[in-house]
């Protein structure tokens, strides 16, 4: 009775073990052997390193993050992606204007995406951000999708990604003049912002996403952008990410201008003037406080759409050499040229009239 | 082999944290005895008990059943020589009677194997000596306190073994309840052979059911022997510190009571 | 109860095929019978619309089913487990603090460096599994030597763990780290790929077989204490054994697909009402119950909407209101006892 009993379990541990050694046999290569030849694919090298073979003019796309999406849009390829690959505040902004596009499905919510939903539309090419979890980046290998990985924390690194999905998509020649056209933005306002000198440049504090007192440290884009609109980032010397600072510290700081940029809706322009501790920050007495536009998509997220950023923020700062410039005429041209609707079209407004 | 002495407690002083409770216990249990263990609250009853099956160990003196010593012995083998029918359990989990009674059969089980047909044949042979066998498909939890006392008696029994210790097992139950239960306890155990220990404060109970009555204060055996020499007015005021008296009714049988009510 | 079992097979017979024809990738189930036979070899007859779809169906779908069932069976039985060790029917499988050490460990892994897939996954492992050492050490020095006490040190583990991971979450960066984390939290078997099934599913079923081998004993443990060692069982070895088997089971879980509440939690209760309290009954019964309720959660999950709903959030919406049910109604299974005390 014993005897059975143990033989009993012991057969069957070995049998499962056994099993979970087969199964994994099971798994499918995606490319099943003779079904695309050489000249079907070119071979890539993507913002990680990977070496990726992608079918050449791929008809059916899909990028699962806003900033591939934008780019897809400003390489005009937006027809060819199989769901909306535009997120947030930009993707209800398009789907009010394009019915086309808002009957596209919308597969990632957060961090979750669908991969059989993803999977039935048939991409050829998916593009993701390089901070794109490994697993799922496996996940869309698994089901034969090319995944490309790009990423754009500095305006070099934007065009870079412009150009690798330029060359992935076979439109060279839009992603050059891509490229060009945000160049020339930003000379314009470097053109303009150099004459003035150095130590006349404001100083500026730049708010980001969970209150008044999260600050873009030195190491992000937004440093980029502030220096390149002609500020000092009061906050250039901080390492990390969104660094938090103490009140004291910003009444340090003494800085001339306040943006509130990518405030996750959390506070405005009235709580930071009312703000007891900050009375007697310079900016608050000027009235110095900016909130970033805008309201159907942030322009400091990674680039290259963040040069609108940085003519908004150079006219902020110096209203006087910018008077010409209209931004919102500036964004409405941006947009429809990169997005296919101008930004007014799309329900943008600026926060403050510029 | 015959035993005839089937507990023997040597110099015991044991208790809790390294603090004794108990002092010098000498005890000596002859095979199929019932003893009674008496004595008021703090006593050290219950720990005397928790010495036998090991579950304190001493801090000084041995504790020998059928000549093994418990503390040198692995807790199945333990099993196999005392088992225990507790006061009352809490079950958190509803078991029906019959899972409940078939642990007994553990100390006997391999590591891995479960009671057999032949174990839940000899449960329910248990069950009919006892008069529950019809109480096996029911829940225990939904049982009465006296004939949860009666199945948790059955587990003691499908142990199987030489000592059965009862820790106040009637204490809780009704005046008519607790004869009966006791009665039958204690009645099966006499019939099987088995050497009972048993803690009780109930002096009346001592006299009726028990062989040998020992007595306890304070840590220490004040009397122990045969429970009608040793249930004697003497004694019993000694360790209940109360005027008790050992009266006769008019039909010769003996009645422990306070003095207060004998005198009237 | 031959009627329960067989209903219970043919429950998850459903689930399982329910699980594996439905989904947001169109597979039709007469084309999910021809992929099976292709696999077996019994019929080289594949339509060509097929052919496309078995990439998905073996690569995204099959190891996703194994895995949401083998998981979900693991995670119930590591809840019979914490009920019948600790005495209380309210006792999850996270009670010790595994999930707070691996949810801890995982964001840690994720923060410092995300680049190593395995990073994550061995980190929510390892801290997991430490977690429950230390509330372990710190009940072994308490003179009392008691299930509760364990209880206790698993609390403060736990809040300790829970302590770390707050910090984490308000040193990340929101746009990307914190959402991760947070998803990752949130439990989800979107990555399930023949890697992971590879690695989670030996472990998860020879810890189950293990125990539902030794099930007996757990009986026995889930009495008090002095009964249990009257019964001849060490409580404190077998207490050990039990703990580090079903910390196994939770941790592989968890740091596979992330914390998955209330499962643990209701299917042994279920199991309870059905077949009563026998460990090894109740382990068994809890297992295919709970592996398939956790395929049919998670094919909803995935099918329900365009994009995934995490799993968590299923699992609370159902399983919030069925201990509602429980304690309202106070049926069967002992959720405490029905005599007064």
């Amino acid at each position: 009775m014993k005897r059975t009993c143990t033989t009993r379990w012991v057969f069957l541990l070995v049998a499962v073990l056994i099993a979970s050694l087969i199964l994994p046999g099971c798994g499918q290569k995606s490319d099943p052997a003779g079904s695309t030849t050489p000249a079907d694919t070119i071979t890539i090298t993507d913002q990680m390193g990977r070496t990726v073979e992608v079918p050449t003019q791929p008809e059916k796309i899909s990028a699962l993050h806003h900033f591939g999406g934008k780019i897809v849009f400003a390489l005009g390829q937006q027809d060819k992606a199989v769901d909306q690959v535009l997120y947030g505040m930009e993707g209800e902004a398009m789907a009010k204007v394009d019915p086309e596009f808002a009957a596209r499905p919308l597969f990632s919510q957060g961090k979750g995406f669908n991969v059989e939903g993803l999977a039935a539309r048939k991409p050829q090419v998916a593009f993701v951000y390089t901070s794109f979890e490994k697993d799922q980046m496996q996940q869309l290998e698994n089901a034969g999708i090319k995944v490309v990985a790009i990423q754009g924390e500095t305006l070099e690194e934007s065009y870079e990604a412009v150009r690798l999905m330029a060359r992935v998509l076979g439109c060279e020649e839009q992603g050059e003049a891509y490229i060009k056209d945000c160049q020339r933005l930003c000379t314009m306002v470097s053109e303009r912002v150099s004459k003035v000198p150095q130590e006349q440049h404001p100083r500026v504090m730049f708010c980001g996403p969970k209150d008044i007192f999260t600050v873009a440290s030195g190491e992000m884009l937004q440093n980029t952008m502030i220096e390149m609109a002609g500020g000092k980032n009061v906050a250039t010397n901080v390492k990390g990410f969104w660094a938090s600072v103490s009140p004291e510290q910003v009444v340090a700081w003494q800085p001339d201008v306040i943006i509130l940029g990518s405030s996750l809706d959390m506070y405005s322009v009235e709580d930071v003037l009312e703000n007891p501790s900050l009375k007697s920050v310079k900016a608050v007495e000027n009235q110095q406080v900016y909130t970033f536009p805008s309201n159907i998509g942030w322009w400091d997220y990674p680039a290259p759409h963040c040069v609108l950023g940085i003519v908004y923020l150079a006219k902020t700062l110096y209203p006087e050499e910018f008077k010409d410039v209209d931004v919102t005429a500036v964004a409405d041209d941006f947009y429809q040229k990169y997005l296919g609707y101008s930004f007014t079209d799309m329900g943008g407004k600026l926060p403050q009239a510029r | 082999m015959d035993w005839e002495v089937t507990v023997q407690i040597n110099n015991l002083t044991a208790g809790y944290g390294g603090q004794p409770v108990l002092y010098d216990i000498h005890l000596q249990v002859g095979e199929g005895r019932i003893v009674g263990l008496l004595g008021p609250n703090g006593s050290g009853k219950t720990t005397l008990m928790r010495c036998i099956n090991s579950i304190i160990k001493p801090l000084q003196g041995e504790v020998q059943v059928r000549g093994q010593n418990v503390n040198k012995l692995d807790r199945m083998h333990i099993a196999r020589l005392v088992s225990l029918v507790p006061q009352k359990t809490s079950a958190v989990f509803s078991y029906s009677c019959e899972d409940m009674i078939i642990m007994g059969m553990t100390p006997r089980l391999n590591l891995w194997s479960k009671p057999g047909r032949a174990a839940h044949a000899r449960a329910r042979q248990v069950c009919e000596e006892i008069g529950i066998a019809d109480l096996l498909e029911h829940s225990f939890n939904q049982l009465s306190g006296g004939q949860q006392q009666l199945v948790l008696l059955a587990r003691a029994l499908l142990q199987n073994t030489p000592v059965m210790l009862l820790d106040e097992p009637t204490s809780h139950l009704d005046f008519s309840n607790q004869h009966r239960v006791l009665g039958l306890m204690l009645g099966m155990a006499r019939s099987r052979g088995v050497t009972s220990i048993i803690t009780l404060h109930d002096p009346n109970l001592a006299l009726y059911y028990c062989d040998e009555v020992v007595i306890l204060k304070e840590g220490r055996i004040i009397a122990g022997g045969q429970s009608r020499q040793v249930m004697n007015t003497s004694n019993l005021c000694q360790a209940f510190g109360e005027n008790i008296e050992v009266d006769s009714t008019g039909k010769g049988l003996r009645v422990v009571v306070p003095r207060t009510i004998a005198v009237s | 109860m031959k009627k329960i079992w067989i209903a219970l097979l043919v429950f998850a017979v459903i689930s399982v095929i329910a699980a594996l024809c439905l989904g947001r990738y169109p597979i039709h189930p007469g084309e999910v019978l021809c992929l099976l036979l292709a696999k077996l070899g019994l019929t080289n007859w594949l339509p060509g619309a097929v052919e496309e779809k078995s990439i998905v169906f073996w690569n995204i779908r099959f190891p996703r089913v194994i895995l949401s069932f083998v998981v979900g069976a693991g995670i119930s039985v590591a809840g019979c487990i914490f009920q019948a060790l600790f005495r209380n029917p309210l006792a999850a499988p996270d009670i010790l603090g595994v999930s707070a050490g691996a949810c801890f460990g995982a964001a840690l892994a994720m923060m410092v460096f995300p680049q190593f897939v395995l990073g994550i996954h061995g980190m929510a492992f390892g801290v997991g599994t430490f977690a429950v050492f230390l509330a372990f050490t710190l009940a072994s020095r308490s003179p009392s030597q008691s299930a509760a006490v364990l209880v206790l040190a698993g609390i403060v583990v736990a809040a300790l763990f829970q302590a770390g991971l707050s910090l984490l979450m308000y040193l990340a960066n929101p746009y990307d780290q914190l959402a991760r984390i947070v998803f990752w939290i949130m439990g989800s078997f979107q990555v399930a790929s023949w890697d992971k099934v590879q690695v989670v599913v030996p472990v998860l079923v020879s810890c189950m077989l293990l125990v539902v081998a030794f099930g007996w004993r757990l009986n026995i443990l889930s009495q008090e204490d002095e009964e249990a060692l009257a019964l001849g069982v060490d409580v404190k070895k077998w207490r050990v054994f039990y703990v580090i088997i079903s910390t196994l089971l939770v941790a592989s879980s968890v740091s596979a697909v992330g914390t998955i509440s209330w499962l643990g939690l209701i299917i042994p209760h279920i199991s309870r009402f059905l077949v009563g309290s026998e460990q090894r009954r109740l382990m068994a019964v809890s297992a295919i119950l709970g592996g398939s309720l956790m395929l049919l959660m998670d094919t909803c999950a995935r099918s329900l909407f365009e994009s995934e709903i995490p799993i968590s959030i299923v699992t609370s919406l159902i399983g919030a209101p069925f201990l509602a049910y429980l304690v309202l109604s106070r049926k069967g299974g002992g959720l405490g006892s029905d005599r007064p005390n």
